[in-house]
């Protein structure tokens, strides 16, 4: 394919700047068609496994209910994903940032629960916040000092730090009054939960945070000062050492950010679903990383993880709904995500493929 | 109840050994320059075929043949994307971490019919193999007898990566690939073959170190069972400078720690800290040390 040789088309029909959407488009078809492929191994039919899946994801005013309050941890994961992305950062501590952010802010809520809920329910949102950060930093500060590669220490933080959450619920913190077989402390105060936005679902308050902190990120990214700087030590951090960025105080920002975010959809996830901490339901929910995998699909833009976030919400709904009807397991879900990571990495591969095609069809 | 004795040390052998096999594995893509995170994910791969060919067929060494092959094929499709598409590795990496656990756990319901984990006592998993004269030396014995036929052959294979590295043609080039893949291909040597063949060795000897798990160490499948245990291989990798006889030293330290995290069990500690113990000390490697991560992918080599 030598597409170097193309002439630019005078009259273009299709303007370039939908090629990355229609690369996008196609790539998470054939994302679906390994789903498909996978399904038909199991002896089903493909066609009735994607019917009940959007049913599953959008059929009722339910489901699609409980994909928009799936999607809400999801797109905050994704969302911190993306300031580590912007940084040139993978932290793949997520789960345990999240973990112990929920923890953090059901022991603030139940501590301080004399305060009046306008004061708690803040209170309780930056100590999930805070939590997450300081498991956050130490990754950030090893990478920065002792050159430990931040993709290894923050995975291995996962572990840590759920365990440790673990222990906590399981004894000191473990609420003893109900006789409830799962670990979980208490529950928060009423007064700070959200409240039910949809009667008769469970689509809380939290939804709002999809409104409100991508454009503050995009405006961060993009207005500013240290977004600029964030960006540019992402890009090329030799170059940014060499225009006087700190990379060092980029990477404890961005990673403290990251591990705030992260924190905050724990913290999220317990006023809006939970009300408690209960152990291993955040785990179990697989939320920080399908929110890694809407960040890597949204290449890291923050409006865009909206988009890939509800996506990846809705498959993971749907092919629970899909389970309940058909018994095609709904880790099928988890294999179109693999896949679609694959297909990013095919995408330029796939938009010269594109271009060619389209270009030359306009030509002729 | 003393903490270390040789019982310990006979645990050590057992759990270390998947830590090795994966290490070395590891190691021989990181000497073709690849940054491989997707360990876990082979492994886990081979841990779930190891027990589907043991239900299959009945026969463990088949079962460890089918581990094997089907980890290999996961490795190859990892090649595919880093050599031929020049992906990013790391992201490829977690694609095929991801990958693994959603696959196995949607096979594992397929095939035994239920979730989390699959067990049944009538599986005949590797037997552990007595060595004749060893066996009858005290603490060596305890230490290094009745072990399954992978735990033996992880040292062999030592030996063999050390052979093969640095006294083999192959050798040569693949460390040529890793250092400087334009003056290895402008020498004649075929790159991609070279990184070709070094996935296809992870592969293999990730398939090894998961059947290792699940048809020696135990016998049954459970979802997600390696448990970051790639990413202690790869850190293994990383203290032992991507050399087979500093890999097998940094693996016992790991697999120590798993030893230690079994025997503390049960003696008042509380086991989430006992099961805390591996992932410690592997934190505590990686900072102690200040080891430079050999982060050379192929896309920002080519």
């Amino acid at each position: 394919m030598s597409m170097s040789a193309d002439s630019p088309a005078k009259t273009q029909r299709i303007p370039s700047a939908l090629i990355p959407i229609l690369v996008v488009l196609i790539l998470t078809i054939m994302a679906l068609l390994i789903g498909a492929v996978a399904v038909a191994i199991a002896g089903k039919s493909p066609l009735l496994a994607i019917e009940e899946l959007i049913r599953g994801a959008v059929g009722t005013r339910n489901n699609i209910a409980a994909t928009l309050t799936r999607s809400i941890p999801i797109v905050i994961c994704g969302l911190a994903a993306t300031v580590g992305f912007k940084a040139g950062l993978f932290n793949l501590g997520l789960e345990g940032q999240m973990v112990v952010g929920a923890l953090a802010s059901a022991v603030t809520a139940n501590a301080l629960q004399g305060l009046p809920a306008i004061v708690l329910l803040p209170v309780t949102i930056l100590a999930g916040c805070a939590a997450g950060a300081l498991l956050a930093l130490p990754a950030a500060w090893w990478q920065t000092r002792f050159n430990v590669p931040l993709i290894i220490s923050t995975l291995l933080l996962n572990y840590i730090a759920v365990l440790f959450v673990s222990y906590l619920v399981n004894n000191p913190l473990r609420d003893l009054s109900g006789g409830a077989a799962v670990p979980q402390t208490v529950m928060i105060p009423e007064a700070i939960r959200f409240g039910v936005i949809l009667s008769g679902t469970r689509l809380h308050a939290g939804i709002f945070a999809l409104l409100i902190l991508p454009p503050l990120l995009a405006w961060i990214f993009r207005r500013t000062r240290l977004g600029y700087q964030l960006r540019m030590t992402g890009l090329n951090p030799d170059f940014a050492a060499y225009g006087g960025i700190s990379v060092q105080r980029m990477t404890l920002l961005a990673m403290a950010a990251s591990g705030a975010l992260a924190g905050l959809a724990g913290a999220v996830q317990v006023l809006g679903v939970d009300f408690r901490f209960i152990d291993n339901s955040l785990t179990a929910g697989g939320y920080a990383w399908t929110g890694f995998i809407a960040a890597i699909l949204a290449q890291a833009n923050p409006a865009l993880v909206v988009v890939t976030g509800l996506f990846l919400a809705g498959l993971e709904v749907g092919a629970a709904g899909m389970q309940r009807n058909t018994q095609i397991p709904l880790q099928i879900a988890d294999i179109v995500q693999a896949g679609i990571i694959f297909m990013i990495a095919v995408r330029q591969r796939v938009g010269q493929w594109l271009r060619h095609i389209l270009l030359s069809e306009q030509r002729s | 109840m003393t903490i270390f004795d040789a019982a310990l040390l006979a645990s050590t052998v057992r759990l270390f050994t998947p830590i090795l096999l994966a290490a070395l594995g590891g190691m021989f893509t990181a000497r073709a320059g690849i940054f491989n995170v997707a360990l876990e994910g082979m492994m886990l791969v081979g841990s779930f075929f190891a027990v589907a060919g043991v239900f299959w067929t009945g026969n463990p060494y088949l079962g460890l043949l089918l581990a094997v092959a089907a980890a290999t094929l996961v490795a190859l499709l990892f090649g595919y994307f880093v050599i031929e598409i020049k992906g990013d590795a790391v992201i490829i990496g977690l694609a095929i971490n991801i990958f693994a656990l959603g696959f196995t756990t949607y096979a594992m319901r397929l095939v035994f019919g239920v979730t989390g984990g699959y067990y049944d006592p009538s599986l005949e998993g590797l037997p552990d193999i007595s060595l004749p004269i060893i066996r009858d030396i005290p603490v060596l014995g305890t230490m290094f007898s009745d072990h399954s036929i992978l735990v033996y052959g992880a040292f062999v294979i030592v030996v063999l990566a050390y052979l093969f590295l640095f006294h083999h043609p192959f050798g040569l080039h693949l460390r040529a690939v890793g250092e400087n893949p334009e003056a290895a291909g402008s020498l004649g040597i075929r790159v991609k073959r070279v990184q070709y063949v070094s996935v296809a060795l992870c592969g293999i000897l990730c398939g090894l170190a998961g059947a290792q798990l699940s048809i020696s160490l135990v016998t049954q499948f459970v979802e997600g069972m390696t448990a970051g245990r790639g990413f202690i291989a790869l850190v293994a990798v990383m203290f032992g400078q991507a050399h087979p006889i500093k890999i097998l030293g940094a693996s016992l330290l790991f697999g120590l720690a798993y030893a230690a995290s079994l025997r503390l069990q049960g003696i008042g500690i509380p086991t989430q800290f006992v099961a805390m113990l591996p992932y410690v000390a592997t934190l505590v490697v990686l900072i102690v040390t200040r080891i430079r991560p050999q982060r050379q992918s192929v896309k920002e080599q080519s």
